[in-house]
């Protein structure tokens, strides 16, 4: 049976955790999205935000409170008509944070497992046997079959639970934080892996993670979670380059605000003018539509900015902040910068063929168009994306 | 965002499917449990001499009345805390030698332990008679060397009680003392030495607080079992004529006709007494468990480098296994190669003779009675791990309608060995089919006594289980009798058989229920030894235990082994 290429649908679903005394405490608030075959889905976020517990809802390991959720033509869950596809009937593959590797069995058998409990398949020892060596080939551990599971390096456990989870063909493949356990240089290699692996499968995946570079990397779709609501869905590009508003800026990767006011409406995808709090003017470009009222947070990112001795040309125009290095640190590829302006310190990244001492004058050049005016707080109304 | 009540409905049909389980294991847990409270509870208020007003507090009143309780609750405080004293003093001692310290003969506590624990207690009560008794060696060296006609010691007095109970229970405290003290974190002792203390200033400021609370917890909990003892009460106190609060109600049961109604009575005071003992030992090791010094994994405690001292360890290990194995058990020897119990002396050597082996080798009986035995003790311990490993699981996976399974199950803790004996008899008087006297009576009275043991070893060996472990068995299609059978009992199997072989092992010789409850046919080999002993046959009963040590302590060698291989495994999961 190929029960890939199938879309997932989730919508309104919602799961919320309620303290002793009543109040929230944590879960998700309704989320909607739909993702067509092969998408690769991560759900962003600080821990706590929610974004496990999606996983665990999608998954059947939480019982959501309302919403609907389906792939392909079969009904997982529905809060209005009570439906509930117990979670081992489900079909979907997962990788645990811990990978959750059964010490108890050997490599083979651990990847075998999913196969062996699903008696109405009614496999053979043979079929079991090569499917469960097409899944360790297809993860790069062909001839581990027999080693037991404890004796395998961390990386390696990562494999096996990966093959584990695609072993039957599932029709998603569910990712929870699976690299948050690897060393660095470790996680840099699997990210490539796996991204490449779930492309030759092709099968849908979500992806949690808290690390915005391999939400960046690996994802079709990022949605940014934060406090159980969605603050922004979309590619990588957009969240980045268009982030919602200053929560997304902020988590997608350090960068600088400056608190600011406008004088009118500014409709999305526009250019205008913002006073800063400190009386100087910038041109910011407006990513997404900010009313007059709204308070605004000018976000700038430490590598747009360019440093030069005070009161020298702008030939290029745009905005021009002027402060005094307070501090610099060299860190090979770059040299970092603490300026002050007013009574705000900005970081700003250079190439360090230029140097600065603390204490100089230094102007701060920046283009328009990489200036972010940006709401401060959360927009009203969450836009579902894919 | 608030669920509708109409959908909250609908749902309930499958939140209550997901209780059943816990459902059918909680009227499991009650049908064990709550029969013999009821039952104690209800005898204790009928009234025996009054037929026109069948229930009254008639019973409580006499009790209270009685000048003996007060005497025997006495002697029972007094006794347990002496013995208390004396089981503590030595099985920590050595525990810490023994863990903590590079002193030398470290195997040989091991030895002393599992022998120990595979040896019944009536087998050394009646090795420690010998040894301490009128004719016994030790007073005839005494005379002898003082020309003195009045003996040194008399084992039947309340010292001579607590000495003997106290080294009972050593085998026990050292096992739980060592595993306080290998859950010691040498840092900050390490940290104590640094700043320019002493190993003794170590020890006494550092190690010795940081114990306490454990120490505290272990100590009422000994002091408990010790308030519970039946051997020592009966076989050295009532010939003694010191009475205390189990050989009271032993008493009043094998009166004819028993008293049922003061025993009750009696019983229903003993189950307050213990618990308000177990609350505060509750208190006490939940307090324990802020002093745990274990931090995170890799930790391994680093032995104390006594120097010259070493030889003063490994003496003290000699004496320990000089003073609980090998006197016992040479007397015990000794008894059972003398046709006739003598003392100890050159002349008797001529007379020895290995007739008490061949007779319990080769006479029915006494097969009968191994046989009774094992099947009383495997069946116990199969049905005690069997229940608690499910009702662990369930309650620590927080199944619905699994909250009462850990207390139910932990509940039969506050029946005293004795106790117990006397609520099963009123029970299996009252049911129609033969249950008296037989030793399926005996068989499901262990039951209910070993499932507190039984959820000692299971909870902590479910928690252990990474919940994601079960989680990934579920995403990958097991059902939940699936993911417990294929994941759960695997990974919890040598904890499970550690914990069946631990029951199995102190049902084997569990005295105190066994000796009410056991008919002519359904005698355990710790029973018949109590007969044979009070009947003064002590030779076969010498060379019975002697082949039943033996036999049992394979049994805990196997345990011990066990439970480190557990504890090993522990670090790399």
């Amino acid at each position: 049976m190929d029960s890939q290429n199938l879309t997932l649908v989730v919508d309104g679903l919602s799961k919320l955790y309620w303290t002793k005394s009543r109040t929230p405490g944590g879960g998700i608030q309704p989320i909607s999205f739909t993702l067509e075959p092969g998408t690769f889905f991560t759900l962003l976020g600080p821990s706590g935000c929610g974004k496990t517990t999606t996983l665990r809802c999608l998954a059947g390991l939480e019982h959501p409170d309302v919403g609907r959720l389906s792939l392909g033509g079969t009904t997982f869950f529905d809060g209005e008509a009570g439906d509930h596809v117990p979670l081992n009937k489900r079909n979907i593959g997962m990788v645990f944070q811990s990978y959750a590797i059964w010490p108890h069995m050997t490599v083979f058998e651990n990847v075998a497992f999913p196969l062996r409990v699903r008696k109405e398949l009614k496999l053979s020892g043979e079929e079991i046997r090569q499917m469960v060596t097409q899944a360790l080939t297809t993860v790069g551990l062909a001839g581990y079959e027999s080693r037991s599971a404890t004796q395998l390096s961390g990386g390696q456990q990562q494999r096996v639970a990966l093959a584990r989870a695609i072993v039957r063909k599932p029709g998603l493949l569910l990712l929870d934080e699976p690299l948050s356990n690897l060393d660095a240089r470790l996680r840099d290699e699997m990210r490539n892996e796996l991204k490449r692996l779930q492309k030759q499968i092709g099968i849908t995946t979500i992806y949690v993670t808290h690390d915005q570079v391999e939400a960046l990397e690996m994802s079709d779709v990022i949605a940014v979670i934060n406090a159980g609501q969605v603050e922004q869905m979309g590619s990588p590009r957009d969240v980045y380059d268009r982030p919602a508003n200053a929560f997304v800026a902020n988590f997608m990767g350090a960068t600088n605000f400056l608190s600011a006011r406008l004088s009118a409406d500014q409709p999305a995808d526009s250019r205008g003018t913002v006073a800063l709090d400190t009386g100087e003017t910038l041109d910011v470009w407006f990513p997404h539509a900010v009313r007059r009222t709204d308070r605004i947070a000018v976000s700038m990112r430490p590598d747009v900015i360019r440093l030069a001795a005070a009161g020298s040309d702008n030939p290029e125009g745009g905005n021009r902040l002027t402060g005094t290095v307070v501090s610099s640190g060299f860190m090979g590829n770059i040299e970092r910068y603490s300026v002050k302006v007013g009574d705000e310190i900005i970081q700003v990244h250079q190439a360090p063929d230029a140097h600065f001492d603390s204490g100089s004058r230094v102007d701060l050049l920046f283009r328009p168009e990489r200036t972010l005016g940006l709401l401060e707080n959360r927009a009203e109304v969450v836009g579902a994306a894919a | 965002m608030h669920p509708p009540p109409a959908r909250a409905r609908r749902r309930r049909p499958r939140a209550f499917r997901a209780s059943v389980p816990s459902l059918i294991m909680t009227a499991i847990l009650c049908l064990l449990v709550l029969p013999p409270l009821v039952m104690l509870f209800r005898t204790s208020l009928v009234n025996y001499e009054d037929a026109s007003a069948p229930y009254s507090l008639i019973n409580y009143v006499k009790l209270i009345e009685d000048p003996l309780l007060y005497i025997s609750t006495f002697n029972s405080v007094f006794f347990a805390a002496g013995a208390t004293v004396v089981s503590l003093l030595i099985g920590a001692t050595v525990a810490w030698i023994v863990e903590r310290t590079n002193a030398p003969f470290k195997w040989l506590a091991y030895v002393t332990t599992i022998v120990s624990l595979g040896t019944p207690a009536i087998l050394y009560v009646s090795a420690w008679i010998f040894l301490l008794g009128r004719a016994g060696p030790v007073n005839q060296l005494w005379k002898e060397i003082t020309g003195s006609f009045q003996p040194l010691v008399n084992v039947y007095s309340i010292p001579g009680m607590m000495l003997v109970e106290g080294l009972l229970w050593v085998p026990l405290v050292f096992l739980l003392c060592g595993a306080t003290f290998k859950r010691q974190n040498a840092d900050l002792e390490e940290a104590a030495r640094m700043s320019g203390g002493s190993v003794f200033d170590t020890v006494w400021r550092v190690s010795l607080p940081l114990a306490k609370p454990a120490l505290y917890g272990l100590a009422i909990f000994i002091f408990i079992r010790n308030i519970e003892a039946f051997d020592v009460p009966v076989l050295l106190g009532t010939p003694g004529g010191i009475k205390l609060l189990t050989s009271d109600i032993y008493l009043s049961m094998t009166r004819v006709p028993p008293d049922l109604g003061h025993s009750s009575a009696f019983a229903i005071v003993m189950i307050l007494f213990v618990s308000a003992l177990l609350y505060l030992y509750g208190r006490v090791s939940a307090n324990a468990d802020r002093f745990a010094s274990v931090t995170g994994k890799g930790f391994r405690p680093r032995p104390f480098d006594l120097g010259r001292y070493r030889w003063i360890g490994g003496f003290v290990i000699i004496l320990n296994f000089l003073l609980v194995l090998a006197l016992p058990v040479l007397a015990v020897l000794w008894n059972s190669v003398t046709p006739f119990v003598r003392g100890f002396s050159l002349k008797a050597f001529s007379t020895l003779t290995l007739e008490n082996y061949v007779h319990v080798l080769t006479d029915s009986y006494y097969l009968q009675l191994a046989l009774n035995t094992v099947f009383v003790a495997a069946i116990s311990a199969t049905v005690a791990i069997a229940v608690t490993a499910v009702a662990a699981w369930l309650s620590v996976r927080k199944w619905p309608a699994s909250g009462p399974l850990n207390q139910l199950a932990s509940l039969p803790i506050i029946f005293p060995g004795i106790v117990l004996g006397v609520a099963m008899i009123q029970l299996a008087l009252r049911t129609p089919f033969g249950l008296y006297g037989s030793i399926w009576l005996i068989a499901i009275a262990f039951i209910i006594r070993y499932l507190p043991y039984g959820m000692r070893y299971a909870q902590p060996a479910v928690m252990q289980i990474h919940r994601e472990l079960e989680e990934a068995a579920n995403v990958s299609g097991a059902s939940q009798p699936g993911t417990f059978r294929r994941i759960v009992l695997p990974l919890t199997a040598p904890a499970l058989l550690a914990g069946w072989l631990f029951i199995f092992l102190v049902a084997a010789k569990e005295l105190s229920i066994a000796v009410l409850l056991a008919g002519s046919r359904s005698k355990t080999v710790a029973v018949a030894m109590f007969d044979q002993w009070t009947n003064g046959q002590a030779g076969e009963v010498a060379a019975l235990g002697i082949i039943w040590t033996i036999a049992m302590s394979c049994c805990a060698a196997l345990m011990m082994a066990l439970s480190r291989n557990d504890m090993k495994s522990q670090g790399t999961l």
